[in-house]
């Protein structure tokens, strides 16, 4: 693959981001960040209000990587973070979500429409209650409940505790401000469609535990008809957040249903979050058509875990045939585990086949403009292991 | 036997899981003075001129002596009786059967193919980093086989194990046996649902 020019890209190798600034208060950022399992993503949409979507941990302290970041940009999340999404409900989406809303008690938050029904709530009670495994999607939300119902029962933070999100409706709307800072900025929810949601909780009932069963962790389930994907307008610019959210066979399900629908809101977005890692399966070429303008800014977060690495070959090539402006925040690189005894070492070798690490340092793919309305100067940076897509594989 | 005792405070005879009559009458007796070990003899046979062990019937001594505490005097007869004749093979301080972790991860089941399975992995001894890992099916014990499932959680533990005096490198893999679900537990989960929809709905606009 020929290497690709592209504008503005600032590459810091930095491990970390204590040196870098906040946005000007006027100024749009779009941050993505990925440790090689999940992902987050931040928005500031203008005046110190952030917009949070899912959670990810950093690799080295294990807070959550948006926290972290605003705080070392000298940004107080428990103020400035007006609303966080769960797009879904998966680990990869989820992780460190129950300390994000712990810290931002003055957050709206959104879950998918699918997420409100008895029986995931059966499924958070039954299996989040016990700590089964460090780290569980189910468990995250458990606490995460936990937190809320303190909070509705004490009338403490926000009135509306927790919205659902439905296709094309309305989620968050900045509020009118005076200030010479503020943008106007509306959220909608594309996801789940009605379809969708029938399915989800087929698919989530399937998952509940039966009496005299073992009992064992939920696994993520794919495809995700519970994803939420977001079209969110800041000014005059349009942004796309794909979630994990697949294609499917159904019309009435998946990307078709979002492209064909009279009822969303109509623009085309200048950045897209490209969905579930860059797989085959999330990629329907009329979002890339209908919604998006031509090589648009993309960003992905790479999902890595046993023998699956998202995206493949065939996956990068497809995407930089549609854009030249993707990127990456991880790298498919296989770690072997740190350094450990020579004991220790030797008994890995004699037991396991292959061993790897899943977490590198969380790459940080950032996006600012200073621009609200087209043609938009964006300034790149990237950080820890984020890179160009089309050198996914060339290392 | 006094002269011969080594001293050393951070003795305890309690720590062995059996330990000779005559340390234990060592123990006792010098215990009244001063906490110092006894010397333990190392010989795998008793001495050639050993008498017929049951007379006198030193075990039924030793039974008592259990029951009795550690300030009770004892007979001079019988401490010479059994510094003597107790056979030295008993006499070796057997350590318990004792497991040294080094490493220790705690493991889901992922994938599972033919003959291997893929599982997630979370360093419990440092709680740092997470890797994965595939394991060849024979690496699992035939009766946790079955566990065997996606979702099932394992303990892998790496270590030494102290057995009979030997210590043996040993990579443990050893799956949760979680309980079965109950009627109760899932009409409870069932009932915090519809508590949690209830309180939430009431929060809701739409």
């Amino acid at each position: 693959m020929q290497p690709r020019k592209m504008q503005n890209i600032h590459r810091s190798y930095l491990k970390g981001t204590s040196k870098i600034d906040a946005p000007e208060k006027k100024e749009i950022e779009i941050s993505l960040f990925g440790p090689g399992y999940g992902e987050s993503i931040l928005i500031h949409v203008g005046d110190n209000n952030w917009l949070l979507i899912d959670s990810c941990l950093d690799s080295v302290n294990k807070e959550p990587s948006p926290i972290i970041y605003l705080r070392n940009i000298g940004i107080d999340p428990s103020k400035a973070i007006k609303l966080i999404v769960a797009s879904h409900w998966h680990d990869d989406h989820v992780r460190g979500l129950a300390e994000v809303i712990r810290q931002c008690s003055s957050a709206e938050f959104v879950v998918s429409n699918a997420l409100r029904s008895k029986e995931f709530l059966t499924l958070v009670y039954a299996l989040g209650r016990r700590s089964m495994m460090e780290t569980s999607g189910v468990q995250e939300f458990y606490q995460i409940l936990e937190i809320l119902k303190e909070r509705l029962q004490s009338k403490h933070g926000n009135s509306q505790l927790l919205k659902h999100a439905i296709s094309d409706r309305l989620i968050w709307r900045s509020s009118t401000s005076s200030s010479a800072y503020h943008l106007s900025c509306d959220v909608y929810s594309l996801s789940p469609s009605d379809e969708s949601t029938t399915i989800a909780l087929k698919n989530i009932g399937n998952l509940l535990p039966v009496e005299g069963q073992l009992k064992t962790r939920a696994l993520a389930i794919t495809p995700n008809h519970a994803a939420v994907v977001l079209w969110i307008k800041v000014g005059s610019i349009y942004i796309l957040l794909g979630s994990d959210l697949e294609e499917t066979d159904n019309p009435n399900t998946g990307w078709s249903i979002i492209v064909d629908s009279t009822t969303r809101p109509q623009g085309k977005a200048v950045f897209f979050k490209i969905p579930h890692h860059g797989s085959e399966n999330a990629d329907y070429k009329p979002v890339w058509d209908r919604m998006l303008i031509p090589n648009p800014l993309a960003g992905l977060t790479p999902f890595i875990q046993g023998n699956v690495i998202l995206p493949k070959k065939s996956d990068v090539t497809r995407i930089c045939q549609r854009t030249q402006n993707a990127y990456s925040t991880a790298l498919p690189r296989q770690k072997r585990l740190r350094h450990r005894d020579k004991t220790v070492e030797k008994a890995i070798r004699e037991t396991v086949k292959k061993i790897k690490e899943i977490t590198s340092s969380t790459g940080h793919i950032r996006l600012r403009s200073k621009d609200i309305e087209p043609p938009i100067n964006w300034k790149i940076a990237l950080f820890g292991d984020a890179i160009p897509l089309h050198e996914f594989y060339e290392n | 036997m006094k002269a011969k005792a080594k001293r050393n405070r951070n003795y305890d005879p309690f720590q062995y899981a059996a330990f000779s009559g005559s340390a234990a009458l060592d123990y006792l007796n010098l215990r009244k003075e001063e906490p110092t070990a006894p010397s333990i003899k190392r010989h795998f046979f008793p001495p050639s001129d050993a008498p017929d062990y049951n007379k006198p019937d030193w075990a039924s001594e030793m039974s008592d002596l259990e029951n009795t505490s550690h300030t009770q005097e004892i007979p001079e007869d019988v401490k010479e009786v059994t510094q003597k004749y107790v056979p030295n093979i008993i006499s070796r301080p057997l350590i318990k059967n004792r497991f040294l972790e080094l490493q220790k991860w705690e493991g889901i089941v992922l994938q599972i193919s033919k003959d291997s399975m893929v599982a997630r992995l979370i360093d419990l001894s440092e709680k740092e980093s997470e890797g994965e890992a595939e394991f060849a099916l024979d690496e699992i014990h035939s009766d946790d086989l079955p566990l065997v499932k996606p979702g099932a959680i394992f303990y892998w533990t790496i270590g030494y194990l102290d057995k009979g005096g030997q210590r043996i490198r040993a990579s443990i893999i050893r799956f949760r046996r979680l309980p079965r679900w109950r009627t109760e537990e899932l009409d409870a989960a069932k009932k915090d649902a519809e508590y949690t929809q209830k309180l939430f709905k009431g929060d809701q606009q739409d």
